[in-house]
């Protein structure tokens, strides 16, 4: 997929567990390890701006666009 | 606000596994119903049979001086078959039937058979459609979604026999329209489901 997600980057920048980012984001742990690992295939605007409120950062800095060919 | 938010929808989704959870049971029982009935009927017919000869001879075959007459072959035939028909209750649609009547013996026959395996095969696949039904609502119950990969193999499975039941209709002697609107229902509701089942993985995929 062209869109690659960084949220494993911005999680040891702000030095956060999975557990705590869950925690205080109110998404499951499960779903917040999929979105870690670039297994789904959408991402709610919710969610996004809940990650981007607890981490203090910008949407860009979680989603990166990579040209496949 | 959202916590409660999301209590409320906790419940209403309990609520609905509950409803569906009694759905469930009320088609098991149904299915149970349906699969006891032919039991009890074959059971009663062997009863009363077999009482019947044991009490009386076939009063059709005696002649007045005693002796029981042959039937003949054409007559024996005819006897199966309006037998069998007499069971189903269908033994006037024979009666009345234009095509029926006109139609060779090797057809007659084969209309029989056909509306004979018909009415058996309209039979299993009422219990397969309470079957069914109660597994969607089963999956409903515990999953929380119809749209599961489960209920589109299980509506696919009564599609194909309803295809097949109408086919079989249509080849008999009774011929209706209510095998192809059930046909067409059944596609579409599968369409429905595949659409949903799409949706729903869509719905998951999305955090």
């Amino acid at each position: 997929m062209a869109i690659i997600l960084r949220l494993d980057r911005m999680m040891a920048d702000r030095k956060i567990s999975l557990n705590e980012l869950s925690e205080k984001v109110g998404v499951a742990n499960v779903n917040l390890s999929k979105l870690k690992n670039g297994k789904v295939s959408a991402i709610r605007f919710s969610t996004l701006e809940a990650i981007c409120k607890t981490l203090n950062c910008q949407p860009g800095d979680i989603l990166e666009y990579k040209d496949d060919e | 606000m959202e916590e409660k938010k999301e209590e409320v929808e906790l419940t209403s989704e309990e609520k609905m596994k509950k409803k569906f959870g009694k759905y469930r049971k009320i088609m098991t029982v149904i299915e149970g119903f349906l699969m006891v009935v032919p039991i009890m009927v074959i059971v009663v017919a062997i009863i009363v049979g077999f009482a019947v000869g044991m009490t009386g001879t076939d009063e059709e075959n005696v002649v007045d001086d005693g002796i029981v007459a042959e039937s003949t072959e054409e007559e024996e035939e005819l006897n199966w078959k309006t037998e069998i028909l007499d069971v189903l209750d269908m033994k006037d649609d024979l009666e009345n039937d234009e095509d029926y009547q006109k139609a060779p013996e090797v057809l007659k026959n084969l209309m029989v058979i056909s509306t004979i395996i018909a009415a058996i095969a309209g039979y299993i696949l009422a219990i397969i459609m309470v079957d069914s039904l109660a597994k969607i609502f089963g999956e409903v119950e515990t999953k929380g979604t119809p749209f599961t990969e489960k209920n589109i193999k299980l509506l696919k499975r009564v599609h194909i026999l309803s295809i097949v039941l109408w086919i079989l209709q249509m080849a008999g002697i009774r011929e209706n329209s209510i095998g192809l609107i059930f046909v067409l229902v059944i596609s579409a509701m599968r369409s429905i489901f595949e659409y949903g089942y799409k949706l729903q993985k869509e719905a998951d995929e999305t955090i």
